[in-house]
């Protein structure tokens, strides 16, 4: 499945539009994360506990749009856009959306 | 170009895990980990906690916290009653009790750092027998012997820098608190077992002195005639139930050779005097 | 003993209530769902073939949903234990729907054929940690391009 953040795709023609497919996920740090957070604070450098955390909730989030885009048919999402929020006090949603499309 | 919007399926933003189970696994499985790791970090404390020597304890600065209790000296009667209670003891050489008396109706008496202990006249007034008075000095230098006051203190510190930790993770100021109950139900069954340490070795000495150790049982009914809304429950108690108290003591009884039903000794009427004085001059 | 008798009283309140709002409003949203999907919701910018014939207008949709005692509960579980926050999604997923739906409502009363370039925007109401109040803003916004 192509997947991409530009609206035309180079060589390819779009044939059928199938909307916006959205996929997202909330995820919340734990201690362990916390803690080591809380020392960085200190000493500073990469929260690399924080990172990650926000890397496997992003790679869910996009799998999920991929897999809305698989139920309506289509073989390429366009258009993508990504947005982190805070929810709530040590939860974050990551959420990817696009155009779901059938690219020739 | 065709533009549609087909319906999606439910269930890829949402998860079908039931909202139910999740409580209960989470609430009763937290609650299970802190129960347990601050049980084993107590356990572990202990080991280095009791290294401590006694001189540094007597270093700390409680003898500021004590005076600020307004206590006096004791009288001539309490004096030969705590020499007579300590001799019972085997206590190394460098550990010294130092007695303390306050004049206040609060019905307490307690052991802390550094060998300190003090009785209030309130619990003094409460008993008649001297077996009695001699179970409380007994218990009190017990929990000394053991060095339950600077046991107990390190546990305090060391489940509040976890509990601390841990709650400020969680930012739910609920699940703090009950997180903060579940540490302290560890920590007070410690402490309980303490107690129960204390009891057994305040009855040696009672029968070491008396022949028999009816001063304990007297003692504990005095507690249950006391305490008014005493808790049914024991697991956030730091005292054991007293009738538990008063099983453990008739068992430990029933298991040694001595007698039941003996007599015990009375006050002497000039101590009695003496307390309603103390009284006396605190209503003035 | 209060303090728990009262805690598990609210969170019952909030399990129950929040359940029963949930999943009537999944059932409106579904069906509201298959009479707007008449008007297409795209996140493309050009519109291929160009559509002289039509006019465009922006048009948008919010919503915002409040957290419930339970979930927030949960939540604050999350936080110790780590993983998927599966109460905050569906309320998030109820949310962004309601938010399209609203915005392809609002693209209806213009008679709308199409909605391209749709954004979304989600943002916490919160009023801090702790006390949190705990509700989610969503907001939907595209151009709806609609005949003359």
């Amino acid at each position: 499945m192509i997947v991409s953040n530009l609206e035309v795709v180079p060589g390819k023609r779009t044939v059928k539009h199938f909307g916006l497919v959205q996929g997202s996920s909330v995820r919340a740090k734990h201690v362990g994360r916390d803690i080591m957070a809380g020392l960085k604070n200190i000493f500073g450098g990469e929260l690399k506990g924080y990172t990650e955390l926000l890397q496997e909730s992003r790679e869910e989030a996009y799998n999920r749009m991929l897999e809305q885009a698989k139920a309506t048919g289509a073989n390429a999402v366009l258009n993508v856009r990504f947005s982190t929020s805070s929810i709530a006090a040590g939860a974050a949603e990551l959420f990817a959306y696009g155009t779901a499309v059938t690219l020739e | 170009m065709e533009y549609s919007n087909p319906d999606l399926p439910e269930g890829i933003n949402t998860s079908k895990e039931h909202p139910l189970k999740e409580f209960f696994i989470l609430t009763v499985g937290l609650l299970a980990v802190v129960f347990v790791a601050i049980s084993i970090l107590i356990i572990i404390v202990d080991n280095f906690a009791d290294k401590i020597p006694f001189d540094m304890e007597k270093e700390l600065p409680i003898s500021s916290f004590i005076d600020k209790l307004e206590t006096e000296k004791l009288p001539p009667y309490l004096n030969e009653i705590t020499q007579k209670v300590l001799n019972t003891f085997d206590l190394p050489k460098d550990m010294d009790i130092t007695f303390h008396y306050v004049n206040d109706d609060t019905v307490n008496a307690f052991a802390t750092l550094g060998g300190h202990i003090v009785l209030y006249r309130g619990l003094l007034e409460k008993l008649k027998y001297e077996d009695e008075l001699a179970m409380v000095i007994a218990h009190e230098i017990a929990h000394v012997k053991y060095r339950h006051p600077i046991l107990s203190t390190s546990h305090g510190i060391v489940v509040g820098i976890v509990l601390s930790a841990v709650s400020s993770s969680s930012g739910n100021t609920v699940i703090n608190d009950l997180m903060g109950s579940t540490g302290m139900a560890s920590l007070m069954r410690f402490s309980r077992d303490f107690e129960y340490q204390a009891d057994k070795d305040a009855i040696n000495s009672l029968i070491k002195l008396y022949g028999h150790a009816d001063g304990a049982l007297g003692l504990f009914e005095v507690f249950n005639s006391i305490s008014g809304d005493a808790p049914s429950f024991e697991f956030l108690a730091t005292h054991p139930l007293t009738n538990n108290r008063i099983s453990q003591t008739t068992k430990i009884i029933n298991k040694s050779s001595h007698s039941k039903g003996s007599t015990k000794k009375l006050y002497p009427s000039e101590f009695k005097i003496w307390l309603e004085n103390q009284k006396q001059m605190k209503t003035k | 003993m209060y303090d728990l008798i009262v805690l598990l009283v609210l969170l019952a309140l909030g399990y129950g209530f929040g359940r029963y709002a949930e999943s009537s409003h999944y059932k409106s949203i579904i069906k509201r769902e298959k009479v707007l999907n008449a008007i297409p919701a795209v996140a493309s910018k050009v519109v291929v073939p160009p559509r002289n014939d039509l006019n465009s207008q922006l048009v948008s949709g919010s919503v915002v949903i409040s957290i419930d005692y339970f979930k927030r509960f949960i939540a604050g579980l999350r936080n110790i234990f780590g993983g998927r926050v599966t109460s905050y999604e569906s309320l998030l997923d109820r949310a962004r729907r309601e938010a399209i739906l609203r915005m392809k409502e609002e693209a209806k009363k213009l008679n709308a054929e199409l909605v391209f370039n749709i954004k979304l925007e989600t943002s916490s109401i919160h009023k801090g940690r702790g006390n949190s109040i705990g509700s989610v803003e969503v907001l939907a916004y595209g151009t709806a391009l609609y005949p003359h």
